[in-house]
This record gives structure tokens, C-alpha cells and sequence, in this order.
């Protein structure tokens, strides 16, 4: 006959599987809802305006109604319209990036800190550039590319604002 | 093994504001094509700012025992998002890599961004511990 009493032994207790359970921080996907409503108004709101910006590119890029505005139709260099490409999967990426660490709710400020440089980059080497390459005439292309990054810097930057004064009232 | 591979993020800071000071100082480095003029007098003077802020950023932070992770996280992110536009896009028109400097950069660019990399992964286990 069997002897089940080995079986007691290795079965772990309660408090075993409680420290188990609750050590499950970093596989602890909540979904953006329940982050979003652990964080104040203003946080959501700008990311749902972060979100919204950029479905709305999308729709504008895709009907073609972003092409007279792009800088590769002022310069016809074939190399602005790939830089563009580039650089837009890229920022999609890191708004993928962004999500996942919402998600997951994990070290979201750090992550959205690294996020907002790149815009920042983009725009001193763009606008750099531009103010170099473009005829004067199309100083209207130049100043939207600058707000377009602008206004998503200052959606990233708001929500790092945020992140870190939630962090600073929660313990 | 940490120290490798910032020794290796050092040696090419070093190699890239050495080829940005003979850029400047040498009239011999010719771009590949005539519109590539500009592009790379623009984008090289922004990169070699965002070397030599970054360096001096984290030997700053290093010598102070400040957390660093943010930072090497940004300077990683950067810099592979330079290398992807470059590998995409201005490939032929940044570099002609003639001279034993250039030739050196374009060289120890993927170990870099490996190096740069493994750091900040490192660089966060440090900070978190």
C-alpha cells in the first residue's frame, strides 16, 4: 500500500503559496483600463489624446491628406519620405512599448522617460535640418512637423508629470 | 565583465568625436552625394552632441553613485533608432568609408550597440538591487 505521508510533506503550506502568488509582479497584466483608473484624470485623458493623435495619423496617412504637409513633398528627396517612414514605425513601436508597460503597470515612468527623448531627438536633428534644407517659402511645413512633435512631447511629459506624482502620494 | 563592454561604449564615443574633430578640421571628407552635403554636416553635429552629453552625463552620474539606468536606457534607445535610420535609410549617404577612422566606426558600431545594450540591462539590475 501506498504511503501518502511523503505527499504532506512536500505540499507546500498557505503561506508558502500566498509569498507565491503574490510575487507575481512582473507577469501581472491588469489591462490599460485598470491601470488607467489606478491613475488621476489627467493622466488618462492624455494618453486617450496620445491614442487619438495617433489614430488619426494613421487615418490621415493612409487617405493621403498628410502627403502635401510631409517634407519629402517640399525637398522630393526620396530619403525624407523613407526617414519619415522610419520614424514613425518607430515612435508606433514605442507607443506599443508604452502600452505593454501600462499593462503590466511597470516602472511605466521610465519608460515613457526613454519614450519622450526620442521624440526630442527627432525634432532637434528635423527641424535642424529642414531650417537648413527647405526653401523659405515653405516655413509652414516646417512649423507643423515641429508642432506635431511638440504636442506629442508635451503628451509624453504630462504623463511622466503624473506618473511621478502618483508615485510620490502612494508609498 | 560590466567593465568590458563600457570600455567598449568609451572606445567608440572616443573613435566618433575623433572622426567629428577631423570632419571639421579636414576638408577631405567628401559625402557620397552632393544633397548628402548637408545631411551630414547636420546629423553628424547633432550626434556628436548627443556623445558627448550622454558620456558626460553618465561619468557624472557614475563618479556621484547616482542612478544611471534612465539614462543608458535613453542613450541605448537613441542610439539604435540612429543606427536603424541609418541601415534603412542614409546608408549611402552619411559615410564613404575610405578612411581607416571611418572604417574603425562603422567596425565597432554593431559591438558598440551590443555593449551599449548589455549595459543598460546591467545598468538597471544595479540600480534595482
Amino acid at each position: 500500500m501506498k504511503d501518502h505521508s511523503n505527499d504532506d510533506l512536500i505540499s507546500p503550506s498557505q503561506e508558502e503559496l500566498d509569498a507565491l502568488l503574490s510575487s507575481t509582479s512582473f507577469f501581472s497584466f491588469q489591462g490599460v483600463r485598470a491601470s488607467l483608473d489606478r491613475r488621476s484624470p489627467v493622466f488618462k485623458w492624455t494618453w486617450l489624446v496620445l491614442m487619438g493623435v495617433t489614430i488619426l495619423y494613421l487615418m490621415g496617412w493612409f487617405t493621403g491628406l498628410l502627403k502635401p504637409y510631409m517634407a519629402s513633398a517640399v525637398t522630393g528627396l526620396e530619403a525624407d519620405y523613407q526617414l519619415h517612414q522610419v520614424r514613425f514605425l518607430l515612435a508606433f513601436i514605442l507607443i506599443t512599448v508604452g502600452t505593454v508597460a501600462l499593462n503590466f503597470d511597470w516602472h511605466v515612468e521610465e519608460t515613457f522617460t526613454t519614450i519622450a527623448w526620442i521624440p526630442a531627438y527627432f525634432l532637434v536633428s528635423g527641424v535642424g535640418r529642414q531650417w537648413r534644407t527647405m526653401p523659405e517659402d515653405n516655413l509652414a511645413v516646417m512649423l507643423m512637423y515641429s508642432a506635431n512633435l511638440l504636442l506629442i512631447l508635451l503628451l509624453l511629459v504630462t504623463l511622466i508629470t503624473e506618473e511621478r506624482r502618483l508615485k510620490s502620494r502612494v508609498p | 565583465m560590466y567593465k568590458l563592454p563600457v570600455s567598449i561604449c568609451f572606445l567608440f564615443a572616443s573613435l566618433v568625436i575623433a572622426l567629428f574633430t577631423l570632419i571639421i578640421s579636414d576638408g577631405s571628407f567628401e559625402p557620397a552625394t552632393d544633397s548628402g552635403a548637408t545631411l551630414v554636416q547636420d546629423l553628424t553635429a547633432v550626434r556628436i552632441w548627443i556623445v558627448f552629453v550622454g558620456l558626460a552625463l553618465y561619468s557624472w552620474k557614475s563618479a556621484t553613485n547616482q542612478p544611471n539606468a534612465v539614462v543608458v536606457a535613453v542613450l541605448t534607445a537613441i542610439a539604435w533608432i540612429m543606427f536603424l535610420e541609418d541601415y534603412m535609410v542614409l546608408d549611402s549617404v552619411l559615410f564613404v568609408a575610405s578612411h581607416p577612422l571611418a572604417q574603425a566606426v562603422v567596425f565597432m558600431r554593431p559591438v558598440f550597440l551590443v555593449a551599449l545594450t548589455y549595459v543598460a540591462f546591467k545598468q538597471w539590475e544595479i540600480d534595482l538591487r
